[in-house]
């Protein structure tokens, strides 16, 4: 695991609001480059606003947002589009362009970030990163006709097809069935590899489980915890935490491995 | 008392900022619009769509308005006019309503109607369904590539358009002429072109231009003000053409003061 | 997939296309019907007035357009200074004496400007002068008929041509009416220096003068009246004097007359032969009784004579007394004819009114009409 003596990311004191309600005060935290973070929280925490945040999608009421140190604010035209082709992000729903084909919405990032490369190119690349996710059926059909699930995985697919250094994911696995939370697992396996940078937020307590480098808790606007996964769930302080306490039942494993119970079946 | 003072000053000093952050917004379109051309355009597709959508499609509608209206006003010019020897101003009344005012203005309603109303909806639903954060993610500037080809299709969209007006509504008259009493297209022809002037020309296509923008702007504006909630989205279109209507009149006053000066 | 969608990119392409070739092609006509691109020769030349001239204003011979106001302009001597441009086309017509027509519509309808080609030979050069109609060289032109200039057929402009006199001398007239009431009105508020004002303000010693002379027209009437008298009496005296005597001269006359009638019955007696002459020569006759009457008839004859004589003495006096009282009368006459006068003026004067009229108006003798031939002047 290649470790940044600098985060990639990191908040500062960073206030953010939505709808006239305070949703994150005065939060703090360091995202490291080459690992995966994976902050869980109850509903209404603020996870969502957090990684916008992160990301630079939300403009903070206070605080700053660093990348690689240097204020995401203070960004010029260059620099944010830099930034952007070193990241990507994955929505909560999808987000896909209703305006445009499954091929659109994933050829649009290459057409941004790969202007080199041709039409045939663009959508060759954009197959592979499909049938990477899973989703196999036809690239001209609009995301209106797709189910929520393969909306979430071809949302997926667009965020991988430029292959960032960062990804942003928020809950990419909701709305998935067993057999697509599996791809998405294997995908965050490979990302971690090829030692690609990975910050999401998620309930599900089986991605922490199985591929958290560093654990974080939001509640109510702050981020209390956060750190290296096994610090956080072999503190005793943390036990109170219901999430923390979950984590530790599953008990010690190798990071990645599956669980025995995986195994049997 | 206080209270009530305190409502309208902060109503006040919000519909100022709204005021500056909607020209901010317009000097933003402007600036992106001056670039649009240099890069390798993402939004060109768009571009075309929009003017497949605003221009093309609007002809239909278009065309039948102008070529009611020169009718009708050939046929009410001819009822009035010959009563005062006055049948050669018939020429000059179509070119200040056909090509000067109401050609320009009534183009603009039409576009406003229709492509004014499903700009602001769906900009408001892409604000909705976080797909403007989409395009943000991917590094896209919204304005560059969703305002920008709209602002530039119906701005020439409303100057076609205001062209295949002019033609149609000159047309209509002269079918109703050859109706009432035939007249050599020639002669009908170069009497419209002595009395047409390159004025009269260049007026009706400012005026039309000058509407094109003020319906992309304030249109995109409106969608783009969409915050949440998907009932927002309607408001967003009403608002967008009350707010179009009302300003492409007061421009058309003006720059008619303007020429008349 | 719509067919418009799959070919959007044809379909706008058309549709800019023809639109735009639509716009060009009526600006490429507009310029050839506007001439755009067409020579224009231009010309100056002078008008009184500037009103409803502009650039650009059509300038038309017989209906037709044949060129265009360039520019007006007002120079330091407030003339109107314009230039304009006649066609290519029309060129060859601005030949020498053609002049320039401001013509205003009479009812409102704006103006035109008129070219009427001259009759010369030569072109005019391009730059040069071209005289207005209403110029003294323009009417100069017209008068000598040197440039062709069509009939107005406009019955408005016949008919208001006729009425525009009487316009004028009822506006001299209203104007003159306006500029006395004005004067009266300064006169009666004291204000006035003229005739008017100065009657106002010595009103009253006029009113005294006036009284004086109703004083001095009593006197007179009075001495009239005294002089009427006695002419009166001197006229009745000598009236009864000449009804007295012309009863004795109605008994002379009526002796006269009974002579007469006897001396023609004597002329008829002695006419007849049978009759008086022998019944006079009758020594029992007439004549003898007449001849030997002892001088009765004679004495009679005699008598009436001095009876005759003492009338025409009488009559004669009359008449001398008559001549030697005419001066009298004459004087008298006169006094009561120049009293009247008198009289006359004053209620002439008070009739007319001194206030308005300036003062009694001079009398002016009226000329004999009848001149000899060697009265005239030559």
């Amino acid at each position: 695991m290649a470790q940044w003596s600098e985060p990639i990311i990191e908040l500062s004191h960073v206030s953010a609001s939505s709808g006239g309600f305070e949703i994150l005060r005065d939060a703090d935290a360091s995202f490291y480059a080459g690992e995966i973070t994976v902050v869980m929280g109850s509903a209404g925490a603020g996870k969502s606003t957090l990684l916008k945040a992160a990301a630079g999608l939300v403009v903070p009421d206070a605080g700053t947002v660093k990348f690689f140190g240097k204020s995401i604010a203070s960004f010029n035209r260059k620099e944010e589009l830099e930034f952007r082709r070193r990241t990507s992000y994955v929505f909560q729903d999808a987000a896909l362009w209703a305006n445009t084909s499954i091929l659109g919405n994933l050829t649009l990032p290459l057409s941004v970030h790969c202007a080199w490369m041709n039409a045939t190119e663009m959508e060759r690349a954009a197959r592979v990163v499909a049938e990477k996710v899973g989703y196999l059926e036809s690239l001209s059909m609009r995301p209106a006709e797709l189910s929520i699930g393969e909306q979430k995985l071809i949302s997926l697919a667009r965020a991988l097809v430029t292959d960032p250094e960062l990804v942003f994911m928020d809950d990419p696995t909701s709305h998935l069935d067993e057999d697509a939370v599996d791809r998405v697992f294997g995908i965050l396996g490979e990302l971690k590899m090829r030692d690609r940078t990975v910050i999401m937020v998620t309930n599900n307590s089986d991605i922490a489980f199985r591929h958290a480098d560093r654990l974080g808790i939001v509640r109510d606007g702050v981020i209390p915890i956060l750190g290296p996964y096994d610090e956080i769930v072999n503190n005793e302080a943390h036990e109170f935490v219901g999430i923390v306490s979950r984590l530790k039942i599953r008990g010690e494993r190798t990071r990645g491995e599956k669980t025995s119970k995986e195994t049997e079946q | 008392m206080i209270r009530f003072l305190t409502n309208i000053g902060a109503a006040a000093i919000e519909k100022i900022r709204n005021l500056l952050y909607g020209l901010g917004f317009f000097f933003n379109v402007l600036k992106e619009t001056t670039t649009f051309f240099r890069k390798r355009q993402v939004g060109f597709k768009v571009l075309v769509m929009q003017l497949l959508f605003t221009g093309f499609e609007a002809l239909k509608i278009s065309a039948v308005m102008a070529l009611a209206i020169g009718a009708a006003i050939n046929v009410i010019g001819s009822s009035f006019l010959p009563q005062f020897g006055q049948s050669k101003l018939m020429y000059s009344i179509l070119i200040v309503i056909i090509t000067r005012e109401l050609g320009p203005l009534l183009t603009a309603f039409i576009v406003i109607a229709r492509s004014g109303t499903a700009i602001a909806t769906e900009l408001g639903t892409m604000v909705v369904d976080h797909e403007i954060e989409a395009y943000l993610s991917v590094g896209i500037n919204p304005i560059a590539y969703l305002v920008v080809p709209r602002f530039l299709g119906v701005v020439l969209s409303m100057g076609i358009l205001s062209v295949y007006f002019n033609l149609f509504g000159l047309l209509g008259s002269y079918i109703i002429v050859q109706v009432i009493k035939p007249l050599n297209f020639q002669e009908y022809f170069g009497n419209l072109l002595t009395i047409l002037s390159v004025g009269d020309v260049v007026s009706g296509l400012v005026k039309a231009l000058v509407f094109g923008v003020i319906i992309s702007v304030v249109s995109t504006f409106q969608g783009f003000s969409v915050a949440r909630a998907s009932t927002e989205i309607p408001v967003a279109g009403i608002k967008a053409v009350g707010q179009s209507f009302i300003l492409c009149i007061i421009a058309d006053v003006a720059i008619t003061l303007v020429q008349y000066a | 997939m719509k067919f418009r969608i799959r070919y959007a990119d044809q379909v706008v392409g058309v549709f800019i296309v023809i639109a735009l070739v639509i716009f060009c092609g009526i600006i490429v006509l507009l310029g050839m019907n506007q001439r755009w691109f067409a020579k224009n020769y231009s010309f100056k030349t002078r008008f009184e007035s500037g009103a409803g001239v502009s650039a650009g204003t059509a300038i038309v011979m017989k209906g037709f357009p044949v060129g265009k106001i360039a520019k007006v302009e007002l120079d330091d001597e407030n003339r109107v200074d314009v230039e304009f441009v006649i066609f290519d086309t029309y060129y060859p017509k601005v030949r020498e004496y053609s002049l320039i027509e401001l013509s205003v519509s009479p009812i409102g309808l704006g103006t035109q400007i008129l070219f009427h080609p001259g009759k010369g030979e030569n072109l005019i050069q391009p730059g040069e002068f071209i005289p207005e109609a209403s110029s003294p060289d323009g009417a100069a032109i017209v008068e000598q008929e040197l440039a062709e200039i069509p009939p107005k057929d406009d019955t408005v402009t016949r008919l208001l041509a006729n009425v525009n006199p009487l316009l004028e001398d009822v506006n001299k007239i209203v104007v003159t009416a306006n500029r006395t009431l004005t004067e009266v009105n300064r006169a009666l508020a004291g204000q006035s220096t003229g005739p008017l004002g100065q009657s106002i303000v010595e009103l009253p010693k006029t009113m005294r003068g006036v009284n004086e002379v109703v004083g001095n027209v009593n006197d007179v009437v009075v001495n009239v009246n005294g002089t009427v008298t006695d002419a009166k009496a001197q006229v009745e005296t000598v009236v009864s004097q000449v009804s007295a005597l012309m009863a004795q001269t109605s008994e002379l006359m009526a002796s006269v007359q009974a002579i007469t009638g006897n001396l023609e019955a004597t002329t008829e007696a002695m006419r007849d032969p049978t009759g008086l002459v022998p019944r006079l020569l009758d020594p029992q006759g007439s004549i003898k009784t007449f001849l030997d009457d002892k001088n009765a008839i004679y004495n009679k004859v005699t008598s009436m004579m001095t009876e005759i004589e003492k009338s025409v003495k009488s009559l004669s006096a009359i008449a001398s007394s008559l001549n030697d009282e005419m001066p009298k009368i004459a004087a008298i006459l006169n006094e009561s004819r120049t009293a009247l006068r008198q009289a006359q003026d004053v209620l002439q004067g008070l009739k007319t009114n001194p206030l308005i009229s300036g003062g009694i108006p001079e009398r002016s003798e009226q000329q004999s009409l009848y001149q000899s031939m060697r009265g005239g002047e030559y």
